[in-house]
């Protein structure tokens, strides 16, 4: 049952590993990945020499930690709405959530250039002066930044990250709300008691695959959303962005896959560690 | 560069290919320019015939907007190419004139072309990171963004900003200059022009533009190589491949194609021989209107567009033989993989601080310093040290002084 999705697994995700040398060989089309010249870990220089790095590793990690953290508080928080909701338009409603998730990340960014853009964008032109101020150039400022990119990248998935939670909650057995009730408990108390404790399975499991990708960044949002200003790159350039800007006119394979080598393997000893510290605090929730 | 770099390409004389299966290029094409798409000796690619120099640093203007405006343009001169010979305060005037007529319209169309377009800098090697500021006369790689030149611009596009000709979305809108002018909203532009520019710009911008000469004719280093026709090295038939690449330069049935269409499907021929729409057909519903000339082997094959002289082939290569200003560093071409992660470094710090002073957003004095400090950060000197090593080596082989 399961041999056609293995295979495609293998095929996908296995076959190409040994493909990673090309990380450490200077790539060239007429000998092959295997023919190429061993370089050794001269690929990777790009990533760690420069003044930029630090910046790009910087960026890369804290935006991540944000979004991991405001990003499972709302959706736990909008799961526990929905799963309370008792109206008819609930499914509705849990169709329009999922809506922004669909939306490609172009279109986001345009979306975002008409509430911010200069000249005609809706926050200079209507917002701002309901409140008298002056027009802002919020392209310019890098200040507000790391609230527009968590705010556009929340908007974006807690509909689809909810989607789990929801799951995990309508799987709670109701007879343990209705015995609270009896016990008197209030809606609050069901909640902080009853299920948010039994969501923390979940809520741990997701965090530690979000963890395992905490060196890759969504390369939409950091690279449409701000509409590659230069501007901004001290507080919107991460490493995938940093790679895709310099490798662009070099067209230099090994040098990326150098790139996505290590988000990999720093991701994969992350995850181990993370696993294995939630292991020694709560055997049961850990992943593996 | 990448291509030859990586391994893309095929020699073209591996087994005397040229010189057996695409002779008819030899002829076509002059062997120094030929040379110049050599690396170590290896020739890779063919070059379109082009224009290989650029008149540089042409103001275009919509003619609308300088009628409407009552600009006389009668008191300009016209130089070799027949369009208006100007200077920087003579575009000042212009700009100023526009922008009390229409001033709801904005007046510049900005892009990042000053160099590439708009100067007499030798990119060498194919970057602006170590220039050949005096490129006819000297070898000496400098530092274009701490130059004179460069801080003229920077003065002129702040000047430019703080007179409202420069739209505050400069730096975040993507869509091309002359896209821009097409839409209505915007007047003029910067670009290049050459021979028979006119049809060109005004397909380009929707409306006839008004061409003004402010620079000089250049060549540069790269101009030649910059679009090479090559053969893939993995290719099944060199030979056939050979003969297709011939034929798009000498064949006018292939080049036609290539270059304009289907006759009667887009295109008729007039009685003059030159070309016009097909009935019925225009920029807008044409289903073949590359209008990427400059990039076909050999435009001057293939059927002349109405406007432009029939002879657009012979003074273009005038144009190129008598250009005022040019690189002595044609032909040479740099491998600078042992310095990609500078380059890397090099191309995010212009990315993050050229914006604001190209397009006139800061003043020049802190913007030029942010923006030089950033690329010797980057590692600019070590750069431009290699590429000197890398030119003073070449010039030695080939006995340039």
């Amino acid at each position: 049952m399961a041999l056609p999705g293995l295979v495609y697994l293998f095929i996908n995700n296995y076959m190409p590993l040994p493909g990673l040398v090309l990380a450490f060989k200077k790539y060239n089309a007429r000998k092959g990945i295997f023919g190429s010249d061993f370089v050794g870990f001269k690929n990777f220089k790009y990533l760690f020499a420069t003044r930029d790095a630090f910046v790009i590793t910087r960026n890369t990690i804290c935006y991540n930690l944000a979004f991991i953290i405001v990003n499972t508080i709302l959706a736990v928080f909008v799961a526990i709405l929905i799963a309370e909701m008792t109206s008819k338009w609930k499914k509705v409603y849990q169709c329009l959530i999922l809506l922004p998730y669909m939306v490609s990340m172009v279109i986001v960014s345009y979306l975002v250039y008409g509430f911010l853009s200069n000249d005609n964008g809706f926050i200079n032109n209507t917002v701002l002066p309901l409140f008298g101020a002056d027009p802002v150039q919020w392209y310019m400022e890098k200040k507000y930044w790391p609230f527009f990119l968590t705010f556009v990248n929340a908007w974006k998935v807690i509909g689809y990250n909810s989607i789990i939670y929801i799951s995990t909650i309508l799987g709670i057995d109701r007879g343990i709300y209705e015995s609270a009730a009896i016990d008197g408990a209030s809606k609050w108390m069901q909640i902080k008691k009853i299920t948010i404790p039994l969501l923390k399975p979940t809520v741990i499991m997701m965090t530690l695959l979000a963890v395992g990708r905490i060196f890759y960044s969504d390369f939409g949002l950091f690279y449409q959303v701000p509409q590659n200003q230069g501007s901004l790159f001290a507080v919107t350039n991460t490493i995938d962005t940093y790679v895709y800007r310099g490798l662009l006119e070099l067209g230099d394979m090994s040098m990326s896959a150098a790139a996505g080598l290590y988000q990999s393997i720093v991701g994969f000893i992350l995850i181990l560690a993370a696993n294995y510290s939630v292991r020694r605090i709560d055997p049961d929730s850990a992943l593996f | 560069m990448t291509c030859v770099n990586n391994g893309y390409t095929l020699d073209l004389e591996e087994d005397d290919l040229l010189a057996t299966y695409g002779s008819e290029l030899n002829n076509l094409i002059r062997a120094d320019y030929l040379d110049a798409c050599r690396v170590g000796g290896v020739l890779y690619g063919v070059p379109p015939i082009k224009d290989y120099a650029i008149q540089t640093a042409t103001i275009l203007v919509g003619t609308e907007y300088l009628e409407g405006a009552g600009y006389d343009v009668s008191k300009f001169e016209k130089d070799e190419l027949g369009y208006y010979k100007a200077t920087w305060d003579d575009v000042d005037e212009i700009f100023a004139a526009i922008h009390k007529a229409f001033p709801d319209k904005t007046v510049f169309s900005t892009q990042d072309n000053l160099l590439t377009q708009g100067s007499c800098v030798d990119n060498v090697a194919g970057d602006y990171y170590g220039t050949l500021l005096d490129p006819a006369n000297s070898l000496k790689i400098e530092n274009v963004y701490e130059s004179d030149l460069f801080k003229e611009w920077a003065k002129r596009a702040y000047a430019w900003n703080q007179a409202g000709y420069i739209s505050g979305d400069a730096m975040s809108d993507k869509t091309g200059a002359s896209a821009r002018i097409k839409s209505g909203s915007f007047m003029a532009m910067m670009s290049q022009s050459k021979p028979a520019y006119q049809n060109q710009i005004n397909g380009e911008c929707g409306r006839d533009m008004t061409i003004f000469d402010v620079g000089e004719a250049f060549m540069s280093s790269s101009a030649v190589s910059s679009f090479p026709w090559c053969i893939n090295q993995s290719t099944e038939d060199p030979i056939a491949a050979m003969q297709v690449l011939t034929a798009l330069y000498t064949d006018p049935v292939v080049a036609n194609l290539v270059c304009w269409g289907q006759e009667g499907v887009e295109y008729k021929v007039n009685s003059d021989t030159t070309i016009n729409w097909a009935d019925g057909v225009n920029a807008d519903n044409s289903e073949y209107y590359p209008n990427v000339l400059w990039m076909m082997p050999n435009q001057y094959a293939a059927h002349v567009w109405e406007g432009d002289p029939i002879d657009v082939g012979q003074q273009t290569a005038d144009f190129n033989d008598n250009c005022a200003v040019k690189s002595k560093a044609l032909g040479f071409t740099w491998d600078n993989t042992e310095y990609s992660a500078e380059f890397t470094a090099l191309k995010n710090a212009y990315e993050e601080f050229s914006g604001q002073v190209v397009y006139g957003f800061v003043d020049p004095e802190t913007g030029l310093k942010e923006l030089n400090d950033a690329l010797y950060a980057a590692g600019l000197q070590d750069y431009m040290d290699a590429k000197q090593a890398a030119l003073d080596k070449w010039a030695e082989e080939n006995g340039i002084k």
